[in-house]
């Protein structure tokens, strides 16, 4: 009894774990990912003619490669014929030979459309994800951005992108060209001798386990090893964008250390990648020899005991041997699958993320802006509040200033108005009408914000000045930095407007930089503008003076005004005093500095330093 | 000044200068390069045999269609022999398959880690102006794209060597086994050689040209992504969707215009292919006919032509890698040439200082002959706090850099402590000397490991007792995990206001004896700032403190103030007797211009 239950058991576990060899096993079988089978679904969408094309191409190369051997193997058998009845006619063969010759052009023919039109698609893909890519990363909001290091996002954008773009060519493709190619063969080998074809073919299941596996641990590896090189990535570059922060603390050694970390594991990682891909592309070949020996040996045997003839055992050993590259090629196939399952799962997780700050209606906004208003705004980025129950309005005729300590929340606030986040409670109203329904790029014109951190691109003067409106005339651009007072600066250039900036061109001080941005956000004509302390290197007088500018354009601009210095906000109509994300004071100035609390004591600290906080 | 050259450089395919200058990385792995190579060797060779034992094999199996046949059992050991044969040398492929693609694989991603590390250190030693006027995005670009250039034409060369061998091996044996059959079929040979002669010049700038482009499409993602938030202010997204689709696409054809010609060579290939194949079919055959060779004879010579052109066409491809690694040398070795300007002593200094600083009749000039500073004097004591204002390009951050030994000088000392800067390790000025910089840099990681930046043994004790006297203790402890709180990409999620006060507290941190504010507090608002202020009467007592700033009331309580003005000193004194001075100083506070800028 006991027994039978002891059997019993052993059976059950064995069974239980045959299924989940099972399992793994058919999860082997499945070769191609979710997110392969979206890369696959390019071609089939945009181009169909070459797919097409190439897969005809790959059944026409296959075939006529396969019938190569089979004509070599019947001039042998001519040959020794001839050789034995004395016929020393060489008709035969020259036919023969010129068919062969016919047919490997024709071959060539359809490789090169079957490279060629591989290759295209391949680039389509990249293309295609490329654009997509690109679009996806400008429209995802702040709040993205903020989260992620751009280092990681360039990189994906070359070597995942290249990553889709060989699995077509060198992945799938391949793969479809080697089926075709084996099943032809395999009719011809079969036709030979069922016993000398099925050992022809004996090899094909073997590589098929050996390259599952194969591909199942690279692509693992794949995955970590992109994570690890945006680790790298990342240390080379904060290390060379850092590097006056390093120089002043002589930290050099430590960030070697650091990048020598980084770079080992790296190391580590590809080399366990290159042993896995070496042992698996030998094992292959060994395979795929053995199989091959077994042929020429069962093969001799036959021909001696004159069951098939030479040139039958001819086209055997040169169908294998024309397979012996193409098996080789099989290991890099299989990276070329984990590969391209690790780069196009980063780059799906990028394209699938969801747009927290949408177009919702999108109804489109041109009229001039009355008033902009804020109703109970609040605002959390995760778990930390970072606004709390904020109220005001602005017109063209109330203009808005905003101090505060620093992580009071001020940018928060004026990030929120054109909508690069989207506000946790409350809401933003343009004329009455809450801001999230308006097409965001009719608000964002409407509503422009100078940001703290002015990027400015590496272009010329003009094309940075007119970045919002490229189609600007010359005169506009002339315009709008003579108001923001840097016109004069950038005619002084040997080559003005066309002057290029950045590493190629002139350096600019903060405080142009800063003017230069400003006429950039005032040819682009929005109503409402927020400077984000992005005044503060401009000196007071050259601050006042385009103020001044601004307000009397006569379009009804709203400003709204954060900064430090309490000369850039005193004459503004009215003040806020935001700390830790709530509005603790507000008035104009002369109220506020009756009230006589923090805002006073900010002003009177920059007027008289002397005074004790 | 240093600069690196555009992108698009235009380099030969083969420049002796740059193979000389990469050969110590290589011949640091002569052993494993040897190895390597032996089992190219081995590989060619066992891969050579293998036709000549299917032809020995056939040649006895084929006994009873010739004449030669006598003892059916002998003919059948001698077939079981070529299989033992065959099997041995398949294991000795496999071992050697195994065994030159791991070594050659390993070996190149060791010199490119060797190359990258280089490249690396030199970098941290290069001076402070060609960092600051070179795109981080294009030495970057230099660090991965063109090591990953150099490495993979170093792998191609070995492999292609290999195939070298393997092309005079196939030749030879050809040959030796029938002369006339051989020297027939290798006819084709000069044919591929000149069909690729006229190729080679077209496919050379296609190649070109997709790698130009290439580069573009990356750049222009590249800004796109750091200038995220001003695309999006302006409303560019469409506008920039469509010059990037237009990049993209140019890149496509590009690429398909190489594709192209790289794909020619496969017709050429198999044509070339199919007349050797005719020729033995009718040459062998009447050959064989003529009992001039035997069927095996024929069949390795089908064998052998049939691997006869793949190395062939690697080789050639070789060449487009070749060029691009050439061009990529070049640009690494221009990395690595650029002059280091600043040494240390051989035997420095580390003796204690006495707190104070000196100019000593100091010029300098960042770009030849246009002096910042010229003849400067100035002394500081021990425990001073000096404050220094002036317009923009009067020369305050020269001052400072100066001290740290960002750079020499033209002319004239820098005494530190008594001592010329120039007889310590820059290390250990960097132990004496913190700076709080204008841009807060940031690294990602926890607020701590920033904070610790410049001194990882400090006790959480003492860190907690700056950040108290800062004032930042409400701060750090608003965020999800205090001091352990992650920051995103170099804090992007902090205000650069939060962000300055991080660096003035890192910089506190180190406890250095002597300390550079340069607009440490610009983004702060001047309550906080007077906090701060109050903090350092504190902290900065004992040390000697320099501090730079365009607002005024950020120096007001130094002990002595410096108004620069085109690298001179206009007026030196404490706030008060500048005020009595009626001179510039006096003047913008009156009128409450409160700073200098721009």
């Amino acid at each position: 009894m006991f027994f039978i239950f002891n059997k019993s058991i052993i059976i059950l576990s064995v069974y239980k774990c045959l299924k989940k060899k099972y399992k793994d096993f058919s999860k082997n079988l499945m070769f191609l990912s979710k997110n392969l089978i979206r890369v696959l679904r390019f071609p089939l969408k945009n181009n169909k003619p070459d797919l097409l094309l190439s897969l005809i191409s790959i059944i026409f190369a296959a075939a006529l490669q396969m019938s190569i051997p089979y004509y070599l193997g019947s001039s042998i058998d001519t040959a020794l014929n001839n050789n034995e009845t004395g016929n020393l006619s060489l008709r035969p063969f020259i036919t023969i030979g010129i068919l062969v010759l016919v047919l490997s052009i024709a071959r060539g023919i359809f490789s090169f459309f079957h490279v060629y039109q591989g290759e295209k698609m391949g680039q389509s893909v990249a293309f295609n994800l490329r654009k997509e890519y690109f679009n996806k990363l400008q429209r995802l909001s702040f709040n993205y951005h903020d989260n992620v290091h751009t280092g990681d996002l360039i990189t994906k954008g070359i070597i995942d992108i290249e990553g889709c773009r060989m699995f077509i060519n060198t992945g799938i493709l391949r793969i479809v060209f080697l089926s075709v190619f084996i099943s032809t063969g395999a009719i011809l080998v079969l036709n030979v001798d069922l016993f000398l074809g099925l050992l022809a073919l004996s090899f094909v299941p073997v590589i098929g386990i050996i390259s599952s596996y194969a591909r199942l641990t690279l692509r693992k590896e794949w995955y970590r090893l992109q994570e690890q090189l945006g680790i790298l990535t990342r240390v080379m570059d904060e290390n060379l964008s850092g590097v006056r922060l390093v120089r002043s603390f002589m930290k050099q050694k430590y960030e070697l250390e650091k990048y020598s970390i980084a770079s080992q594991v790296v190391k580590s990682m590809t080399f366990r990648q290159i042993s896995i891909r070496s042992f698996s592309i030998s094992l292959n070949s060994f395979a795929f020899l053995i199989s091959m020996s077994l042929v020429v040996y069962f093969g001799s045997i036959a021909v001696l005991e004159n069951k098939i003839t030479l040139g039958e055992l001819t086209s055997l050993i040169a169908f294998m041997s024309i397979l012996q590259g193409p098996v080789r090629q099989i290991g890099m196939l299989v990276n070329s699958f984990a590969r391209a399952s690790a780069t196009s799962a980063r780059l799906f997780e990028v394209i699938d993320k969801e747009e927290d700050v949408k177009n919702i209606e999108g109804k489109s906004f041109n009229e001039p802006v009355r008033k902009i208003k804020v109703e109970n705004l609040s605002f959390s980025y995760g778990t930390t509040k970072v606004l709390k129950d904020i109220n005001f309005e602005a017109t063209p005729n109330h203009s808005i200033g905003i101090v505060g300590p620093p992580g009071s929340g001020k940018t928060t606030l004026s990030r929120l108005l054109p909508r690069f986040y989207n506000p946790t409670e409350g809401s933003i109203k343009l004329n009455d009408i809450n801001i999230s329904t308006f097409d965001l790029k009719d608000l964002r014109h409407s509503v422009n914000l100078v940001d703290q951190d002015n990027f400015l691109f590496s272009d010329t003067f003009f094309e940075n000045v007119r970045y919002g409106d490229p189609a600007a005339p010359k005169e506009k651009v002339n315009w709008s930095t003579d108001k923001a007072q840097i016109y004069n600066h950038i005619d002084t250039l040997p080559g003005k407007f066309d002057t290029l900036i950045g590493e190629r061109g002139v350096q600019l001080s903060g405080g142009q930089r800063q003017r230069l941005s400003v006429s950039r956000t005032l040819l682009f004509e929005s109503k409402v503008v927020i400077f984000d302390d992005s005044t503060s290197a401009i000196d007071t007088q050259t601050e006042k003076k385009i103020r001044e500018e601004m307000m009397s354009l006569g379009t009804g601009i709203t400003l709204i005004v954060i900064a430090h210095r309490i000369s850039s906000v005193m004459n503004l109509d009215e003040i806020l005093y935001l700390d830790s994300g709530e509005i603790v004071e507000r008035g104009n100035h002369n109220e506020l500095i009756k009230l006589n609390g923090r805002y006073s004591e900010l002003y009177n600290m920059q007027i008289n330093p002397e005074l004790k906080v | 000044m240093v600069t690196l050259s555009d992108e698009d450089i235009r380099s030969r395919s083969f420049d002796y200068n740059i193979i000389k200058r990469f050969m110590p990385y290589v011949s640091k792995y002569k052993r494993d390069v040897f190895i390597g190579f032996f089992f190219i060797l081995l590989l060619t060779a066992s891969s050579l045999m293998i036709p000549l034992v299917v032809k020995n094999l056939i040649d006895q199996s084929g006994c009873l269609v010739g004449s030669s046949c006598e003892d059916i059992q002998l003919v059948k050991n001698s077939i079981l022999n070529g299989l033992l044969q065959f099997l041995g040398l398949s294991a000795i492929v496999s071992i050697s398959i195994f065994m030159s693609d791991s070594i050659i694989e390993k070996v190149g991603e060791n010199i490119l880690l060797d190359l990258r590390k280089k490249m690396f250190m030199h970098l941290q030693d290069v001076s402070i102006s060609f960092m600051d006027k070179t795109d981080v995005g294009k030495l970057m670009s230099r660090l991965q794209g063109d090591v990953a250039a150099m490495q993979e034409a170093l792998q191609m060369s070995v492999f292609a060597i290999g195939d070298l061998v393997l092309i005079f091996g196939i030749i030879s044996v050809l040959l030796v086994m029938n002369i006339q059959l051989g020297l027939l079929t290798i006819l084709v040979m000069p044919l591929m050689i000149l069909i690729r002669m006229i190729w080679l010049p077209k496919a050379r700038v296609a190649f070109l040209d997709a790698r130009t482009k290439s580069s573009e499409t990356t750049s222009y993602l590249a800004e796109n992504i750091n200038g995220i938030r001003t695309v999006q202010s302006f409303n560019r997204q469409d506008f920039n969707s469509k010059i990037f689709e237009n990049k993209a696409n140019s890149l496509y054809k590009a690429q398909l215009r190489a594709a192209k010609l790289s794909s020619l060579m496969l017709p050429t290939v198999e044509t070339l292919t199919g007349i050797s194949f005719a020729i033995i079919i009718i040459v062998g055959a009447s050959l064989v006919i003529n009992d001039h060779i035997t069927a095996g004879v024929m069949v390795a010579y089908m064998l052998l032509v049939q691997r006869f052109f793949d190395p062939i066409r690697t080789i050639s491809m070789q060449y487009n890698a070749m060029q691009r690694a050439m061009a990529s040398g070049y640009r690494i070795f221009e990395v690595l040439d650029i002059p280091v300007t600043i040494r240390d002593p051989q035997k420095p200094l580390d003796c204690p200082l006495d707190g104070s600083i000196k100019f000593d009749n100091v010029s300098f000039a960042y770009v030849e002959k246009n002096y910042i500073l010229r003849d400067f004097d100035l002394t500081i004591e021990n425990g001073e706090r000096i404050g220094i204002v002036g317009p923009t390009g009067a020369g305050k951050s020269t001052i400072s850099n100066l001290i740290h030994r960002f750079y020499d000088t033209n002319k004239g000392k820098v005494i530190l402590g008594g001592v010329e800067i120039r007889k310590f390790s820059q290390e250990y000025i960097g132990k004496k000397v913190g700076m709080v910089l204008q841009d807060p840099f940031l690294f990602s990681g926890t607020i701590l490991e920033n904070i610790k930046y410049g001194n990882p043994d400090i006790s959480l004790k003492n860190i907690e007792k700056s950040t108290e006297l800062l004032g930042l203790n409400d701060f750090i402890s608003s965020l999800d995990n205090g001091y352990d709180t992650v920051i995103g990409q170099r804090g992007s999620d902090l205000s650069m206001g939060q962000r300055q006060l991080l660096s003035i507290l890192r910089a506190l941190v180190a406890d250095t004896q002597y300390l550079i504010l340069d607009e440490a507090t610009s983004s702060i608002d001047s309550y906080t700032e007077k906090k701060i202020q109050n903090a350092l009467d504190i902290l900065l007592k004992n040390r000697t403190s320099i501090t730079i700033a365009h607002r005024l009331a950020t120096v007001r309580k130094c002990d002595r103030i410096i108004v620069l003005n085109a690298g001179k000193i206009e007026e030196i004194g404490s706030h008060d007797e500048l005020l009595s001075k009626k001179g510039l100083y006096s003047k913008l506070y009156g009128l409450n211009y409160s700073s200098f800028d721009d």
